[in-house]
């Protein structure tokens, strides 16, 4: 089989670069995942999307990515029920407001000013939150949550009618190199020839990039996430503990509520599996910051892999030592849903054009030896 | 009965019910059949199983989100359904055809001028319930330790456990339900080849293990395997559920097979109500059912048939099939001596009723029903072996997926053992006989001083289960070759899907997810996995977590694919088996 763009990773940046390279008239090409479509991180994800960050290169980026994800359900066949609900920060102590309220003064100069909020503020608005102990609040009113499947299907849709190919179930066993040039990449049902090979396989992708002897520094961090019943809408937007463990729940457009906590990782395997000391660190600081949420019933829990760098920012385009034709697209640290339709958006450009964004720029993968990492400490979970 | 009633409110409406009922027992005694509302498209809603897993939600002023399960234990009890403000219903009511899960793809809907204000609309007025702020004492974490801990107290459970405690093992057996004894708890057929009934041999064996004061949980769930650990929970009814932890070398499931609700059209009407359930509700609660329909052509269909029909309710037993060639000839004796009708080879079926279901058409015949009880098929507890990595596969002559297991339960996870009905066996006196042979076969693993008896026990099950039922034994020996060869247990599935609107066939009533959203999802999107069907249209996503829907999708899926139920496989299985609330979590000491 011979492609022109292999897309190694079938996950919504996968699909992303996929379906701006069919946007912009490139229809050869073939994205492989070694289960189903989304089937690694992306269906596994928290939904939310937000502009706010500590880093401008975050931002910036993320500003772009939200003005795409907005137009998503009237460019896409599937409606990804992007709501914009908001993020809501708790704060407990003043090095942390001190943050923040230095932050908010740049947010405001690029247009994503957050709402600051004392306690009083949110116990008239949100009686349901505890504010004990709390000193103050960010609400991000830009920020919200979306369907990560639909979004995912609307990419896959738009690939399938575009022409291009998704091969699922094929799983990406090695990449062909020919010299110093890549030359596709060995799969488990056949090889794949290809031009230019994207490595979109977020926690995943070191896997595949050493068979080329290409490392980035990516580690998988397992998360474990719970959802609760349905119940009426009651949170604000996606409120975040900042105290507990970084403690997060969002309620999606259903009434269901998914949240997670920070919980130190057993493993460095790739093995999915969920704990009870991490049910019970989040039913905790549940019952702590939102004490309504006591009643409220866990449907099931489940687990997935966060790709952390260094800097908790993402990698794109390729280094100046690899060989040939090889790309990366991952490493996402965590807000793979959120950057994804810019991502791949700029990858597209900079597979068709060889052009580097100057928003992209800053997260090329050699920003690591060159000690140009950025300095990103706003993360959520 | 000369016990005082207990005063029950329900939406504003007294009703009377017998002291530690169950409230949805107490609903159906006063005539209640429907008292919730179809998530998405409003339509009403009864409940279809009679369990401790009960997915419809209650609430009442003291205790969000009741079970129906929840016992009436205190006079005066406010309670109240989920439905919705009129408008809302009447609306959801009248355009629910094009509720489906294309719905909020449609071109208009999908485009952000429309989007943006109806997802506001809709987090402002979904029909959810709301949140309660309580305080109250805090549940405790009990702690269960023993050798072997049986989940289920069936015939099978308590068996194995009687044997196991008779070797000298320490065994503790949890059960979901406040009553012990499984399906033989309300079952009255005669068995046969022994001439006592499934429950006097069930009640038998409770008595046996109270006498010989054996570690017996009722009320108590096994809730799922974590890493560090094996959750389980106390089921509080009106009070806070406590969490347990269960500290085993092994766990040995009897959990049996789930009925699981038929697909014909309207089936989510309130009086739709699986075989076991409307047995329950007849022989152990002594409800008055009326006149009803029985579907199915099996053993179990039959004696569902004959004990209602002997309890005063004209049954009419209904099949897809040409003749009912799945009954053993002495029940069918027995179904003609009992007068239950019998219609075969019925393909369209459809149930007709406003608010609940009062009769049901089946091709050209017009039947008055007050209810419907579906025996078709049934499906083991398949999220406790797929979070314990045991792989399942299709054996069409159980018409479900079961465990893959040798003779004495073993499986893929060496602390996983499997026995009774959820193992394939459906016959009474074989299920204790294997189970007896299991407990010897772990004794020896435990080191227990007793002579090796397992052999002798199970080649003894065997010839009888041979001599008993061929056909079940031949079920169930191919599904041992298949484990011990590593193979696959694979084959086509004959399962009837009845011909009607597919917009009114319910696979998944708690996410209303029709027939018609996963032709949609298969033919039209292309999702060929179930994973993205299950995506794309919510199914098994409910409160019940696929213990309703499972087996029903995977047919739907496997017969749009072509592909078979186990190639087509299961749901990725989560923890937990039942929904859990946080106070619960909270108290959980690892």
């Amino acid at each position: 089989m011979k492609t022109k763009i292999l897309v190694i990773g079938g996950g919504i940046i996968g699909l992303s670069i996929a379906y701006n390279l069919v946007k912009k008239g490139e229809t050869d090409v073939v994205v492989i995942d070694r289960k189903y479509v989304g089937s690694g991180s992306t269906t596994r994800c928290a939904s939310g999307f937000r502009v706010h960050f500590f880093s401008d290169e975050n931002t910036l980026f993320a500003i772009e990515s939200r003005k795409r994800l907005m137009k998503a359900g009237d460019e896409l066949k599937f409606n990804p029920l992007v709501e914009k609900i908001g993020y809501m920060w708790l704060l407990y102590d003043d090095a942390m407001l001190d943050a923040y309220r230095r932050t908010n003064v740049r947010w405001s100069q690029l247009g994503i000013a957050a709402t600051p909020m004392t306690p009083e503020d949110v116990n008239e608005t949100h009686p349901y939150i505890n504010t004990e102990g709390m000193i103050a609040a960010y609400f991000g009113p830009q920020d919200g949550e979306l369907h990560h499947d639909f979004l995912l299907f609307g990419y896959r849709d738009a690939i399938l009618k575009g022409g291009a190919k998704i091969l699922e179930y094929v799983d990406a066993k090695k990449l062909l190199m020919n010299g110093s040039r890549i030359e596709g990449a060995e799969t488990s049902a056949a090889s794949i020839e290809a031009d230019k090979v994207v490595v979109a396989g977020g926690a995943w992708s070191n896997q595949i990039l050493e068979t080329a002897g290409v490392k980035v520094p990516i580690m998988p961090e397992r998360k474990e996430m719970c959802v609760m019943e349905p119940m009426k809408h009651f949170i604000p937007g996606l409120l975040i503990n900042t105290k507990l463990k970084s403690w997060y729940i969002l309620q999606t457009a259903r009434g269901e509520a998914v949240g997670s906590v920070d919980h130190p990782i057993v493993k460095e395997t790739f093995e999915y599996g969920n704990t009870l000391e991490f049910l019970r660190e989040y039913s905790r600081a549940a019952a702590l910051t939102l004490p309504a949420l006591r009643k409220a019933r866990v449907l099931r829990v489940w687990s997935g892999f966060y790709e952390v760098t260094p800097d908790h920012s993402h990698i794109l385009g390729r280094g100046p030592q690899w060989p040939e034709n090889l790309y990366i697209a991952a490493g996402f640290s965590g807000h793979g849903l959120l950057m994804a339709p810019y991502a791949g958006e700029a990858m597209a450009d900079l597979l068709l054009e060889d052009r580097t964004t100057p928003l992209m720029e800053p997260f090329r993968p050699s920003r690591f030896e060159e000690g140009k990492q950025i300095n990103e400490e706003l993360v959520i979970g | 009965m000369t016990e005082k009633l207990l005063r029950v409110t329900l939406d504003g409406e007294t009703l009377q019910c017998a002291p530690n009922d169950p409230l949805a027992v107490c609903l159906y005694r006063n005539g209640v059949r429907g008292f919730n509302a179809g998530s998405k498209t409003q339509r009403p809603r009864g409940f279809t199983n009679l369990e401790w897993w009960m997915p419809e939600r209650l609430q009442s002023e003291q205790d969000a989100f009741l079970s129906p399960y929840s016992r009436v234990e205190r006079e005066g009890l406010t309670i109240r359904s989920h439905k919705t403000s009129f408008s809302y219903r009447l609306v959801a009511r009248m355009i629910s055809r094009f509720i489906d899960s294309e719905f909020p793809h449609r071109s208009i809907i999908r485009k952000r001028p429309f989007w943006d204000p109806t997802s506001r609309y809709l987090r402002k007025n979904l029909p959810n319930p709301s949140p309660i702020v309580v305080t109250e004492v805090k549940p405790k974490q009990s702690v269960v330790e023993a050798d072997v801990l049986v989940v289920g107290s069936g015939i099978s459970g308590l068996s194995f456990a009687l044997k196991l405690k008779q070797l000298g093992g320490k065994v503790a057996v949890v059960e979901g339900d406040y009553v012990l004894g499984g399906r033989g708890s309300y079952d009255e057929s005669i068995i046969h080849g022994l001439s006592n009934s499934t429950r006097s041999y069930a009640d038998n064996l409770v008595r046996t293990a109270k006498d010989e004061s054996a570690h017996l949980l009722s009320n108590a769930v096994f809730d799922g395997f974590f890493e560090d650990g094996a959750l389980g929970v106390e089921l509080g009814g009106l009070r806070a559920d406590a969490p347990i932890l269960f500290k085993a070398k092994y766990f040995v499931f009897a959990t049996g097979l789930r009925d699981q609700p038929s697909l014909f059209g309207n089936n989510d009407l309130p009086g739709h109500i699986v075989a076991s359930s409307a047995l329950k509700l007849t022989n152990y609660y002594h409800v008055k059912l009326g006149r009803g329909v029985v579907i199915g052509n099996n053993e179990y269909a039959a004696r569902t048939a004959i004990q209602l029909k002997r309890a005063g309710s004209p049954v009419t037993l209904i099949s897809g099939c040409e003749s009912l060639s799945g009954v053993r000839k002495s029940y069918l004796t027995e179904l003609q001596e009992a007068g239950v009708d019998i219609i075969t080879g019925v393909k369209q079926m459809r149930a007709e009723g406003r608010k609940e279901i009062r009769r049901l058409m089946a091709d050209e015949r017009r039947l008055d029903a007050d209810f419907i009880a579906s025996a078709e098929s049934w499906f083991p507890a398949l999220e406790i072996f797929g979070q314990s990595s045991v792989p399942v596969g299709y054996c069409d002559w159980i018409g479900s997926m079961l465990p893959m297991h040798g003779w004495y339960g073993e499986t893929a996870n060496p602390s996983v053992f499997v026995i009774g009905r959820s193992s394939g066996i459906l016959d009474e006196p074989a299920c204790s006989a294997f189970a007896e042979a299991t407990a010897c076969h772990i004794a020896n693993k435990l080191n227990l001083p007793v002579k090796n008896e397992a052999e002798g026990k199970l080649d003894a099950a065997k010839a009888a289960l041979n001599d008993r039922y061929p056909d079940n034994y031949r079920a169930y020996s191919n599904i041992v070759t298949c484990y011990e060869r590593n193979e696959v247990l694979n084959e086509p599935s004959k399962r009837a899907v009845y011909a009607a609107d597919p917009y009114t066939v319910f696979v998944c009533p708690c996410e209303d997810v029709t027939l018609h959203d996963i032709h949609r999802a298969v033919k039209e999107h292309g999702f060929g996995d179930i994973e993205l069907v299950k995506r794309y249209t919510g199914l098994c996503t409910g409160k019940c977590q696929g213990k309703r829907c499972q087996m029903s999708g995977i047919y739907a899926i496997s017969n749009l694919t072509g592909k078979s139920p186990t190639m087509t496989g299961t749901f990725r299985q989560r923890p937990m088996v039942i929904t859990t609330s946080v106070e619960s979590l909270e108290a959980i000491e690892p």
